[in-house]
């Protein structure tokens, strides 16, 4: 015995056996997890409330075994699909897939207000987004080229060379729509009331207290007189807090969002092939 | 079971509320977050400004945008407004052409709100129905529409489909839709409105099974503070119900309106002479109806509602940008009761057998895009739907299958009968002292507001003791308060009522062709209307027995869509009395502007695409703007 205990060839024999009892066990154990469907009573509960909902009422017991029939072989028929590969190719698992991914990747974009102290950083290191622009305050007087179309620009010079504009400016100019003084406008406004051209041409104008021009518009003549120039700012923080909460949140978001498909992009190698 | 049973339910509670993460972060009560103030916004002016918005677009929450890939947000709508660039569903980016709107809301329908996109989430329990799996987790787009379309029918019967019909998450995506409108609300910059639409649509009793319907929609428009919860058609389709639920929202102290539209498709049902359910009108009915919808909006991307050529047979510019297919079917809506030049000549009957007017309202326009933001340029137009409209073959503009020609090509059922038919979004103006909800909101109460086709033409309006020197008065304006009232106003009067009227151009847009006034009364015969040219471009007058200017001349050049020059006039003004006045007749006059004509969006995309021009399209339209009425009644 103890001679056959030393025989390599009687290891080797009883090796192979252990293996093979190993790998025979193994192998069930893998099968029989693969071919075990566990159906959980949160799931069945799940099933019997869609049908509630669907149905308006609770499913009776022959309703829940036809869930439970048709749980199981839902779960039959995917396992053997994928087995085949049946997923491999299939534009709308494939489209599902990618959705359930982007949404979870949506979700981590909902990020949290950092503290008042970081957001006022924040704003102070992004100062563009919350700049006021530059509003020019001024009033006007409008030559309608209605009657006068030829004369127009020569009526609006001898206007300005003339002496005594300023008492009762307002009688020299023809009504205008939007009115013949103005507030602090920005540009974009400007352009709203008389057109591109003339609003390029309002904040080109310098700084002075007397009548200018003529300038052109949409409509007419303008003669301009600057009452205020007020220069592009940057508000207090506290005043607009709200908004830059908004805009923080809106870019935060976006950047997150970005980041994180881009992250995901780059653990990829792209090949175009011909 | 049972005990199994409330465990299961509490399961699903739990699973229901870690659902939806995709949703911001939702507000539990919808405050107020603008304190009434003495203080004035930059750009005050007590003879008032005229603003320009847009009270009606979509975004992904809208059951029928979601479906058709619009993933925009309502806070994307605010952004567009203020001039940013979005994406279209079709990948190609949005930008409003022209300057940042003034006030703007999203209105996405209160049906269904935010419920496709949960269904379309898979850690949504919602995506687990059925009807998910038949829309979001199928390949054959006719079954996809199938599907889909039993939640239009859903929303047109006013039955919720159980199951699908979360009512948790509809109120959280409009506590966060209220709170969005909060937070981009800027006074003296940009004023939004928490708003949704209410989408009614009636059955026609001739066609069962159909679709097709009277269209009786209205966006529901809140001043400032809105209620946790909206009322929708799968409370009550009828619109009385929702004028109860408004009248109780004022009592408690939230003003509210709703703004009816596209009753071109309302099959006569939005202008009835009958209640909704088919009762005689009465006093109750003219009192409430006024007092919920002061303003109607008359042009939008589904045509325009302000009159139809069969009513008015006389108006040469009434075919203007007319759709007349009942929502989503081939069959032709109803023409009487639909239109609103016919509604403002039934109103004033109704008002003698009830004492109330219930049509006395104002006009504005909008865009009722589904995208998140208007196309408002013929040049630069994308329709409104999503990805079944975003491209010009989509929409019939240009020949499908990359033809240039039209001749022999198969052409498009829904490009030709819906999508081509339609026209570029229009603008909400209003007159107010300031850009504020309280300002831009009591505007369209009082109805000082007009209507424009997509040019943000401006235009004033009153009636009273006006006189031809106020024209050149430099304080026109002012001087036009004090002497009468100014549109969406009421005239007394003994005498032929006398009018001024004054419109200037966009800067961005053409020339100005006409100013015309427009008088719509009721006779024992039924409805009245008469067209005035009151103001002709080029120095020229009407004649004194058409009523007519003649025609400036002007045209376009169809090789790249350039106007002509030397005809119109950048502003037309003019007093004009009735000259036909009845004494003791009650009337509404409004005013209509026509701009010389500009190439139409589909001649743009077919120019841009270099291929032949629709045969069966207009080339060219003449935009235009309308004011809302002035009523004269006799002492």
């Amino acid at each position: 015995m103890k001679y056959l205990l030393r025989e390599p060839f009687v290891h080797f024999v009883l090796l192979g056996g252990l293996l093979f009892a190993c790998h025979t066990v193994w192998q069930n154990h893998v099968s029989k997890q693969d071919r075990t469907i566990s159906v959980s009573p949160a799931e069945m509960e799940r099933q019997a409330q869609i049908f509630a909902s669907e149905n308006k009422r609770p499913p009776t017991d022959a309703d829940l075994e036809g869930l439970l029939f048709a749980h199981i072989e839902e779960q039959v028929l995917m396992r053997e699909a994928k087995r085949l590969g049946l997923d491999e190719d299939d534009t709308i698992i494939r489209r599902r897939l990618a959705q359930k991914m982007r949404f979870m990747i949506d979700d981590l974009g909902a990020p949290e207000l950092p503290p008042r102290e970081q957001l006022k950083t924040w704003f102070e290191n992004n100062p563009t987004r919350f700049i006021r622009p530059e509003t020019r305050s001024f009033e006007h007087i409008y030559l309608s080229p209605k009657g006068r179309s030829d004369t127009v620009v020569a009526d609006a010079k001898t206007l300005l060379s003339k002496t005594g504009i300023e008492e009762d400016w307002k009688s020299s100019s023809d009504p205008f729509m939007a009115g013949l003084s103005f507030t602090r406008l920005a540009q974009p406004a400007v352009q709203r009331d008389f057109g591109t051209a003339f609003a390029t041409a309002l904040f080109a104008l310098p700084d002075s207290p007397d009548w200018q021009g003529p300038v052109n518009s949409a409509f007419g003549v303008h003669l301009i007189r600057l009452t205020d120039i007020s220069a592009e700012y940057l508000p207090d923080f506290a005043e607009i807090q709200i908004e830059v909460e908004t805009v923080w949140l809106d870019e935060a978001k976006r950047v997150e969002n970005s980041r994180a498909l881009k992250d995901l992009i780059a653990t990829y190698r792209v090949e175009v092939t011909e | 079971m049972n005990t199994k049973w409330l465990a299961g339910s509490a399961i699903f509670v739990l699973l229901a509320a870690c659902g939806d993460t995709s949703l911001e972060a939702p507000s539990i009560s919808p405050k107020a977050t603008t304190q009434p103030t003495s203080e004035k916004t930059a750009g005050f002016n007590a003879s008032k400004n005229v603003y320009f918005g847009d009270l009606h677009i979509h975004t992904k929450n809208s059951f029928d945008a979601y479906i058709f890939n619009v993933r925009t947000t309502p806070a994307d709508v605010y952004r567009f407004a203020s001039g940013e660039t979005l994406k279209h569903p079709a990948g190609f980016e949005m930008t409003l052409a022209g300057p940042p709107l003034d006030f703007v809301a999203a209105t996405d329908h209160g049906a269904y709100m935010g419920i496709l996109p949960a269904m379309d989430n898979p850690d949504s329990p919602l995506s687990d129905l059925e009807i998910s799996k038949k829309i979001f987790g199928a390949n054959d787009p006719d079954a996809i529409i199938r599907n889909f379309q039993t939640i239009g029918q859903s929303v047109r019967s006013g039955q919720p489909i159980d199951g699908l019909y979360d009512r948790d998450l509809v109120d959280r995506t409009w506590q966060d839709a209220v709170a969005t409108a909060d937070r981009y609300y800027k006074p003296g910059t940009l004023t939004t409105f928490a708003a949704y639409e209410f989408t009614a649509v009636t059955t026609r009793a001739d066609s069962p099974g159909s679709f097709a319907g009277g269209n009786l929609h209205r966006n529901v428009v809140f001043k400032d503070a809105a209620p946790g919860r909206l009322h929708s058609v799968l409370e009550s389709p009828n619109p009385e119900d929702l004028w109860d639920w408004m009248d109780d929202e004022r009592k408690a102290g939230r003003d509210v309106i709703a703004i009816p539209h596209n009753s071109n498709v309302s099959d006569g049902k939005m202008f009835d002479l009958v209640q909704y359910g088919g009762g005689v009108i009465d006093a109750d009915y003219t009192r409430q109806r006024l007092r919920n919808e002061p303003v109607v909006e008359m042009s939008q991307v589904k045509g325009t509602s302000e009159t139809h050529p069969a009513l008015s047979p006389n108006d040469e510019f009434a075919g203007f940008e007319i759709y007349d297919k009942l929502l989503a079917s081939n069959i032709e809506s109803k023409i009487n009761g639909s239109y609103i030049r016919e509604a403002l000549a039934r109103g004033l009957a109704l008002e003698e057998a009830t004492g109330t007017n219930p049509y006395a309202f104002g006009l504005i326009g909008s865009s009722d895009s589904h995208v998140a933001g208007g196309a408002y340029d013929e040049n630069d137009y994308w329709s409104k739907v999503g990805v079944v409209d975003g491209a010009a073959a989509q929409r019939g503009s240009v020949p499908p299958g990359g033809a240039k020609a039209w001749e022999g090509v198969e052409r498009d059922e829904n490009a030709e009968n819906w999508f081509s038919k339609w026209s570029a979004a229009g603008y909400a103006a209003v007159w107010a002292e300031e850009n504020t909800r309280e300002s831009i909101f009591n505007g369209m109460r009082q109805k000082e507001t007009y209507a424009t086709s997509g040019p943000r033409i401006r235009l004033r309006f009153f009636g009273g003791d006006m006189t031809s020197d106020m024209l050149n008065a430099a304080d026109m304006a002012a001087q036009g308060y004090s002497a009468g009232v100014p549109m969406g106003g009421n005239l007394s009067t003994d005498v032929a009522p006398t009018f001024m009227a004054w419109a200037a151009r966009d800067p961005r847009g053409a020339q100005l062709d006409r100013l015309q006034i427009i008088k719509s009364w009721n006779t024992a015969d039924g409805p009245k209307e008469a067209v005035y040219d009151m103001a002709c471009s080029d120095g020229a007058s009407p004649d004194a027995v058409t009523n007519r200017c003649p025609e400036n001349g002007a045209t376009v050049d169809l090789k790249d869509c350039s106007p002509s020059t030397g005809q119109g006039d950048p502003e037309l003004k003019a007093v004009w009395t009735d000259p036909d006045y009845t004494a003791g007749e009650s009337a509404a006059y409004y005013v209509r502007v026509l701009e010389n004509p500009t190439c139409r969006w589909s001649t743009w995309d077919a120019l841009k695409a270099g291929t032949e021009f629709h045969p069966d399209l207009p080339t060219t339209i003449k935009e235009r703007a309308w004011s809302s009425p002035i009523w004269t009644a006799s002492n």
